[in-house]
Formats: C-alpha cells, structure tokens, sequence
C-alpha cells in the first residue's frame, strides 16, 4: 500500500530561495570534483542528496540559512525530491553533466563559470557557508554512497519542528515518513547566502528554458 | 554627444512576431527609456557569470512582464560581447554575424536586443 505523505509545516519557496539552491548545490558539485558516482546513476545522485543533506543539516544547526530543501525520511533515509528536480534541471540547462555511462555526476564548464563568479563575487559575505560545504566534501565526499548511508542511518537528531530526537536507521526501518530538514525560516535565521538581485534574475535566466540561447 | 544605435536581433524579432498584442506606442516607450539610460532603468540587472556582458530589464505593458535581453557597447573593447564570445549563446551565428559586426566607438554606443521573453521567474515547488 502507498504511504500518503502528509505534514503540517510546509514552505513556499521565493526565487531567492531557488538561487541559493542553484548556486550552492553547483558549488557543492563543483567542490566534490570527480566524487559524485555510484554503481548506477540512481546510486550516484542519492550520494549527491546525502551530501547535501549533511550541509544544510548543519547549517540549519547554526541557523544559517543556505540550502532550503524539504528533505523527508524515505526508503533509502533522508531524500529531496525538489533536489533531484533541480538537478535534472540544471543538467537539461547544460549547468552539470550526468554521465549514464560512468554513473558520474561533475559539474559542466557553464556551471563552473557561473560558481566561479559567484565565489569570487560573494566569498567574503557567504564564507561560512562554502567552509560548511567544504568540510562536508573533506569529510565525506569520498566515502561510498553505501558507506555515506551508514553514516546517516547512525545519526541522532530532532526533525525540524518536530519534537525529540530520533535515530534515523531506525526510522527507516519503521518505515516512519518524517520531514526531516525544510526552508529555515528567515525571522529564525540569524544569517543567510547572500544573493544580490543580479544574481536572481542570471539564475532566472540560466535555469528557465524560455531563455535557453 | 554619445549616439545610441539600437539593434533588434533575430530572437527579438521572433518573440515580437508572437506578442503582437503589445501597444507599439508602449515598447516604443520602453525601449527609449532603455536607451536613454540602459544601467540604471527601474529592474535593470546586469548578468553574472558566463551571461556577464548581458543585461536584462522587465517590461509590463499591463499584465503580463516581459524580459528584455540586452547587450550595451559602450565602446570599451576589452568589455565588448565580440571579445566575450557571445555568439555562443546566438542560435545562428553565421547568420547575425553581420548584424553584430561594429567597431567598438565611445562616440557611437550600441544596445543590441537579443530576446524578448515572458518572465517567468524558475521555480521547483
């Protein structure tokens, strides 16, 4: 039987939020280098998610607002079903190459001159949240996607607006659809990635394929 | 006196053959503010990373907003699209080669109009 999702807190998303997405999880790729694969595509992309999960995990903790993704307990622990859209998104946008073959996620040369304009132009304002993205791809961007799964399935923590900590192995062994990490509110953030609105409208235009020159 | 020159390019061209709807008497509007002040106009934004030459600017003749994608030559060379290689992101470089040909003059400043699309701000919700 198919489990109905149902929660009670959810978020809107503005395209300030988008942007941050974008141009985080292009950074988060970019800085994992040859990384991101697996032993199919499915296998390399839920590697992706994971990472990003740790990374606004923490931030979330540090109530920093970065990443803004629902990340909800599923077969295979915590995934983002608005991340893996995105990421097909900025694949058919030619900003992140999958490569089926080699089961490979890497950032694309358009993707790449985007962060790296963005890194240079922000570094200063947004420095904690590339540390935070950096010591996460240190920490594990090498493991295995399975090795990475274990890791998580160890991890104790309270979902957001949730109440008490649970393990999040055993969670999934009980089948329990909880909504782990979600947009942090912006009257609960004490900081956030700075995103000027030139940058809006260039993701707006780079991601919309109405603008695809 | 600096002249402003203005060039439609084939991609504008298109996307105005299907709003046909808009006012002229309002783009006419729109596009001599833009020229008359193509950095600061109210939504004007300049683009980043590999869309750096471009600009974009919004325009709403009641109802729906349009973007309009714009490339200004203010007659510095280094910063010209020509030395950026924006005809990558031209669907027919042989064809707008000769449209886009200039030689880069502080005197006589171009606004090359590449696309003119519906806004519509990229969401995943």
């Amino acid at each position: 039987m198919i489990k109905t999702m149902r929660f009670t807190k959810t978020h809107k998303r503005a395209n300030e939020d988008t942007a941050q997405d974008v141009l985080l999880l292009l950074y988060l790729i970019d800085r994992a280098g040859n990384n991101i694969f697996g032993n199919n595509t499915l296998d390399a992309k839920i590697k992706l998610m994971k990472l990003a999960f740790l990374a606004e995990k923490e931030m979330i903790e540090k109530k920093y607002k970065g990443f803004n993704f629902f990340f909800n307990i599923y077969k295979r622990g915590p995934s983002s079903k608005e991340l893996l859209q995105l990421l097909d998104d900025l694949c058919s946008q030619n900003l992140v190459e999958l490569d089926k073959s080699n089961a490979t996620i890497n950032i694309s040369p358009r993707g790449r001159a985007t962060i790296k304009d963005f890194v240079e132009s922000t570094s200063d304002k947004n420095k904690e949240a590339f540390q935070i993205v950096d010591s996460i791809v240190d920490k594990f961007g090498k493991l295995s996607t399975e090795e990475i799964i274990k890791l998580v399935y160890a991890l104790e923590m309270t979902p957001m607006y949730g109440s008490g900590k649970i393990n999040i192995g055993q969670a999934v062994k009980k089948d329990e659809r909880k909504r782990l990490l979600m947009k942090l509110d912006k009257k609960e953030a004490k900081k956030d990635v700075f995103v000027s609105s030139n940058w809006i409208e260039t993701i707006n235009i780079l991601m919309n394929p109405a603008f695809h020159v | 006196m600096s002249e402003w020159v203005k060039y439609y390019l084939p991609t504008f061209e298109e996307d105005l053959e299907k709003c046909q709807h808009i006012p002229q008497e309002k783009l006419n509007k729109f596009i001599s503010d833009l020229i008359k002040n193509p950095k600061v106009l109210k939504n004007a934004h300049d683009l980043q990373g590999p869309l750096k030459p471009l600009w974009t600017a919004h325009f709403n003749p009641g109802g729906t907003t349009y973007c309009v994608l714009y490339f200004i030559c203010d007659g510095v060379a280094e910063q010209c699209f020509l030395r950026r290689g924006i005809e990558k992101f031209l669907p027919d470089s042989e064809n707008i080669r000769s449209l886009i040909a200039h030689t880069c003059s502080k005197d006589k400043k171009k606004i090359y109009f590449f696309r003119f699309g519906t806004h519509k701000i990229y969401n995943i919700l």
